[in-house]
């Protein structure tokens, strides 16, 4: 099934569409941090060492 | 403004803050099927009469979602006329405009079945859609509309709208926040410019 083609307009706005980008932008970077996988003292994945199998 | 009348939806419903989700559901929908909401809110020039406004975004539309639940008493004791004046207007336009205007399709939302018959009983015998202000009956009503009337073989599920408008409603305050806008006070248009940019990453696969 073909994908649906978002159809954009340009209207008389009082903020930009760059603005508007950069806040959901800003608004999904601040809600990664929040969250428990990445939180301040949580273990991070993938940056422990493995150990070496003989 | 650019006019396609194939993808116009004319948007006739409140604008107040007790429809706000309501109107978040059905604009979104309406984008996430490929369409364009249209409404007269869009038009900010105050030179121009309201009703020529209204007459041409319908002329221009296809397709509209007319919203009649909240004809009820204002503050001054009043009827709103306003929407099912304009699915008056609507409803003429496709009975006696030229043939591209006898192709106009429209939903007609009420809040509770029969209730309507009460205040619009010339709308007897017409298939209207009871949505009791709920975003997800909205959001596969008008999905379903948009589907059967346009034939687009391309028009995702209401499952998967209804998951993305979830995100979209997650995400909006904190977004909104970082323009110093909030979500009671959006204009139509910056409502639209929201969506389509919410949608933009999600409707790019």
């Amino acid at each position: 099934m073909a994908n649906v083609k978002l159809k954009t307009v340009e209207r008389k706005t009082t903020v930009t569409r760059n603005e508007v980008s950069g806040a959901f932008a800003l608004a999904r970077g601040m809600e990664r941090k929040n969250s428990p996988s990445v939180a301040k003292g949580a273990p991070k994945q993938g940056t422990g060492t493995k150990k070496k199998s003989r | 403004m650019p006019f396609d009348y194939k993808d116009n939806v004319f948007i006739n419903c409140p604008f107040n803050v007790d429809y706000i989700n309501n109107l978040h559901a059905l604009v979104f929908t309406v984008y996430r099927c490929g369409f364009v909401p249209v409404s007269a809110l869009s038009e900010d020039n105050g030179l121009d009469n309201r009703l020529s406004k209204i007459e041409n975004l319908i002329e221009n539309s296809k397709y509209g979602k007319h919203d009649i639940s909240r004809t009820e008493l204002n503050d001054h004791g009043f009827p709103r006329f306003n929407m099912p004046f304009e699915l008056g207007i609507f409803v003429g336009v496709k009975r006696f405009g030229s043939r591209d205007q006898k192709s106009k399709n429209a939903l007609i939302f009420k809040r509770t079945r029969f209730t309507y018959q009460n205040y619009l009983s010339d709308l007897s015998g017409v298939d209207t859609k009871a949505h009791n202000n709920n975003t997800s009956v909205i959001i596969q009503s008008i999905r379903d509309w948009l589907k059967t009337s346009s034939r687009r073989s391309s028009t995702p599920g209401h499952l998967s709208i209804i998951k993305d408008f979830n995100s979209f409603e997650a995400e909006l305050p904190a977004a909104l926040a970082n323009i110093n806008l909030e979500i009671f006070t959006l204009t139509f248009n910056d409502l639209c410019l929201v969506i389509e940019e919410f949608l933009k990453p999600v409707m790019a696969h």
